[in-house]
């Protein structure tokens, strides 16, 4: 008796224990931001948590609805009118289409931000880029994309310098077919299937699309006529069909009860000019990947649950040269196949702790490379680079969340990464009197500590203060190494960011939206590519090192205003200093950062009719320094590799008609450059022959129409 | 033994409950995102005049109205005290609500239901995607276990309820 009383009582003081805390919660709940909301995991009868995001310095939501209004064609419409993010186009393969992001570009490829789509990493394995020419997402297949800047190698791991951009294309049960026609025989269809099941949903996302680049004379681009003969162009010739764009894409997204498959298929064919200017027809860059994801999630207690993926990837690169003469036969492919394992734990064990680690494995087991250049010296012909091991890297990372109250939380965590040495093999010139082997090992010794920090503040739904300290860190490159192998240069060491950021935002009314963030980066062991001349071979040579420094300070200040329910009026102005902390090089300001960065956007819908302007400003941009440059006298020489490209601003108007004559069908206006504004983008290394610049899009008119099904 | 016995339930008490108190619900997410959803959400002026309460129903589930009835008990929306009711598609008072929560349904009743509703201002709010495309103002689903909605916004004017665009930006907007 004495005993079953004991029993009962402890149930009941358990009991009212439970209630008692599941009132509170609950009531805590109301006070959270509709945000806050949002961001919580929640539990029900069949789904599991998986590892929980970081909280960023700034993170940039855009919608479906958002694309929609601004009337955004392309991805790099959307990056381009990012607060802090600027596009140069240097028309060179991987890197054209590249982005500076907050003062700081690294011309060659893009490779500052990991980008992911439907959770899937899109990097390419060689040179561990994230070329929007290989990821080539039509913007119509896009629900949303969250920008989250600041250093994220916590979770994202090397390449997650200035943050991560996640792409989501399979959430909104919507299906749709569009066409879209323009000048530059801009043209591309796109089809979009959705069905959803309370168990079962899933998404296709499939697009043809085609344009024929810009059409300038050579002239614009440099004043070097003896360059123009010798690479079999005049003054007056002209780009027109060598910068052609076709791109395919196909993507299948499903996911039934916990398990989520998805398959991407991409393919681009895109004129490019590779260190030189090309010979009519052009120079063809043609990309080829296919990725395939697998995702499983189980909740194994209430509070513990654990997600497997698995990622495979396939790319291929192949050039078509037509350099210095008409058939050139030049050509260079490059192969790639790799796998990752990725599994993490979330661990909740009561309501203000929340933690995930997890431990990924990349593995690239494939990798090949070969180009022959018979226009070149020997050297440069018949020439394979194998990789005999797999080159594999494994990282770890944990990161808990705390709630000191409903006003205060931290974020911590860590990453640990360690790449595993390979051998590089060089295969030169097979088959002729310089033939030779060259043979490498890359290795890292130490294990790499990324950390990171954030404290919200948060005293009301009307604004919070955050302060967010990370680090993040970018390794070199395969094809990098490899480089360096062939060049007999040292072995380079990763690069790194640390990053001290200060956001505030308010917003003391639905109507009105600020925020305002304080920043300061410091990049160390950046690698420098530098072009010497070496006069005995009479042949460029990249010689990498790990040598640059730099320092940015920086303010963005941004305002969204409703003054009525139809019209939105949004500005952002950023402000940043880049010092170059080079030795040697402290008095010779950086190259591709624009002090002054500024975004404006007008939106104004009234029944079906929608209208937006959307302007932004780049300042001036210096080129690179670089300690070997011809000059016009044909001297060797230090100096820019061109001129400063000036400041310029673009405004793009769209229209847009919903229920055009017919219900769920719509129609599209848009012009890019209204105001026909000569967009310049600096010279880079890649192409600095373009001593002039490179140039954007003129005035680009585009047709769409489409239906919803 | 007495003391081994005290020890053990304080212990209970204070420990286990950590592992038995659940993370959040999703319903009970649910329930305070509605109560948020009316700071960006007007109701034409005059028919909340009319009204003495601020009426959330919810369609076919007494369960869940007993959990909105704990979460606002005593609170008020719109500077008008919160009345939690649950209803049938036949009940007369369906157009006095301010906001209608759907969790379980009868298609066909539903249907009914929102063709009855259609161009009124009441806020209906649903689990099911499926019937944002047919009428329903704001419907819940989840994506990474947590919860996002849609908007339907034409519903939404049809039914002279006005929207914050912060509230568009933050969920996903269908037209139809």
């Amino acid at each position: 008796m004495k005993r079953n009383l004991f029993i009962i009582i402890l149930y009941l003081l358990i009991g009212i224990k439970i209630q008692a805390y599941d009132y509170q919660d609950q009531q805590k709940l109301l006070k959270m931001s509709l945000q806050d909301l949002m961001n919580i995991k929640v539990t029900t009868a069949s789904k599991v948590e998986e590892k929980i995001r970081e909280i960023p310095a700034s993170i940039v939501l855009i919608n479906r609805e958002e694309i929609k209004k601004q009337g955004y064609k392309s991805l790099s419409d959307i990056l381009q009118n990012i607060p802090g993010f600027y596009m140069i186009n240097d028309y060179y393969w991987l890197g054209s289409e590249n982005f500076g992001i907050r003062g700081f570009f690294s011309p060659g490829v893009f490779n500052d931000i990991v980008i992911l789509v439907n959770g899937v990493n899109q990097v390419g394995d060689s040179y561990s880029d994230y070329s929007l020419a290989k990821i080539n997402i039509p913007v119509e297949a896009i629900d949303r994309i969250e920008v989250v800047r600041g250093p994220i190698s916590v979770l994202y791991g090397s390449g997650a310098f200035f943050g991560a951009v996640n792409i989501i294309t399979n959430n909104t049960p919507i299906s749709m077919a569009s066409i879209s026609f323009g000048n530059d025989k801009y043209k591309k269809l796109f089809l979009r299937v959705s069905k959803v099941s309370d168990d079962f949903k899933f998404t296709i996302n499939t697009s043809l699309y085609g344009d024929n680049g810009i059409d300038k004379s050579f002239n614009c681009f440099t004043d070097n006529y003896q360059m123009l003969k010798w690479a079999g162009l005049s003054m007056e010739s002209r780009t027109k069909g060598m910068l052609k764009n076709d791109r395919k894409y196909f993507n299948f997204s499903g996911e039934y009860k916990n398990l989520h498959f998805d398959f991407t298929y991409s393919d681009t064919r895109k004129g490019v000019f590779d260190g030189l200017p090309s010979y009519p027809p052009g120079t063809f860059f043609n990309n080829r990947s296919t990725t395939i994801f697998l995702k499983y999630r189980k909740e194994i207690l209430k509070n513990l649950s654990i997600t497997g993926k698995f990622t495979y990837l396939y790319n291929s690169f192949f050039w078509e040269y037509e350099i210095l003469q008409k058939d050139s036969y030049a050509t260079n492919y490059n192969n790639s196949l790799s796998d990752e394992i990725e599994l993490n734990i979330t661990y909740k064990p009561n309501d203000k702790l929340n933690m995930v680690s997890g431990f990924i494995r990349h593995n690239i087991f494939y990798l090949y490379k070969s180009y022959d250049y018979p226009i070149y010296p020997l050297e440069y012909t018949n020439t394979e680079d194998v990789f005999p091991d797999d080159i594999i890297s494994d990282a770890f990372f944990s990161q808990a969340n705390y709630n000191f109250s409903d006003k205060l939380k931290i974020v911590t965590g860590f990453r640990l990464e360690k790449l595993h040495k390979y051998k590089l093999i060089i295969h030169r010139a097979k088959e002729t009197p310089v033939e030779k082997d060259i043979t490498g090992e890359y290795s890292q010794e130490n294990i790499k500590f990324i950390p990171r920090f954030a404290l919200i503040y948060s005293p009301s739904d009307f604004h919070s203060l955050k302060f967010l300290y990370g680090k993040a860190i970018k390794n070199p490159s395969i094809m990098q190494n490899i480089s360096q192998l062939f060049n007999q240069g040292t072995t380079l060491l990763p690069a790194y960011i640390e990053t001290f950021e200060l956001n505030y935002i308010l917003s003391p009314s639905p109507s009105v939206f600020a925020n305002i963030s304080l920043y300061k980066n410091k990049l160390d062991d950046l690698i420098v590519a530098r072009n010497i001349y070496n006069p005995k071979t009479r042949t460029w040579e990249i010689h990498s090192t790990n040598s640059g420094k730099m320092e940015t300070k920086g303010i963005e200040v941004g305002l969204t205003i409703l003054p009525i329910q139809e019209l939105v009026l949004s500005t952002n102005l950023s402000y940043q200093k880049t010092k170059n902390l080079e030795k040697g090089f402290k008095d010779i300001s950086p190259g591709y950062s624009p002090e002054l960065l500024g975004y404006l956007k007008i939106h104004y819908s009234f029944k079906d009719y929608s209208i937006a302007l959307v302007g932004r400003y780049v300042g001036e941009m210096k080129t690179l320094w670089d300690e070997t440059i011809i000059n016009k006298e044909q001297h060797l020489v230090r100096g820019r590799i061109g001129q400063p490209s000036k400041a310029y601003y673009e405004i793009d108007f769209n229209l847009r008609v919903e229920n055009f004559f017919l219900k769920r069908v719509y129609l599209d206006f848009h012009i890019y450059n209204l105001l026909n504004n000569a967009i310049v983008y600096p010279a880079t290394s890649g192409n600095s022959w373009a001593e002039k610049g490179t140039y954007g899009y003129g005035r680009l008119f585009i047709l769409s129409m489409g239906k919803y099904f | 033994m007495r003391t081994i016995k005290i020890v053990l339930i304080l212990i209970l008490i204070f420990f286990t409950s950590n592992l038995f108190y659940a993370q959040y619900d999703e319903y009970e997410v649910k329930a305070a995102m509605i109560g948020k959803f009316t700071l960006f959400v007007d109701w034409p002026e005059q028919f909340l005049e009319k009204s003495k309460e601020f009426n959330i129903c919810i369609y076919g589930d007494k369960k869940l109205t007993k959990m909105f009835h704990r979460i606002y008990k005593a609170k008020k929306i719109k500077n008008l005290p919160v009345k939690i009711t649950n209803i049938s598609s036949s009940d007369q008072n369906i157009e006095k609500c301010q906001i209608l929560y759907i969790k379980k349904h009868n298609k066909k009743k539903i249907d009914k239901t929102l063709k009855r509703l259609k161009s009124k201002p009441v806020l209906i709010i649903s689990d099911y995607k499926s019937l944002v495309s047919k009428g329903a103002h704001i419907g819940f689903y989840l994506f990474e276990n947590k919860i996002r909605f849609q908007i339907n916004y034409k519903s939404l004017k049809d039914s002279k309820i006005s929207v914050s665009y912060l509230l568009l930006r933050a969920g996903e907007v269908i037209n139809q």
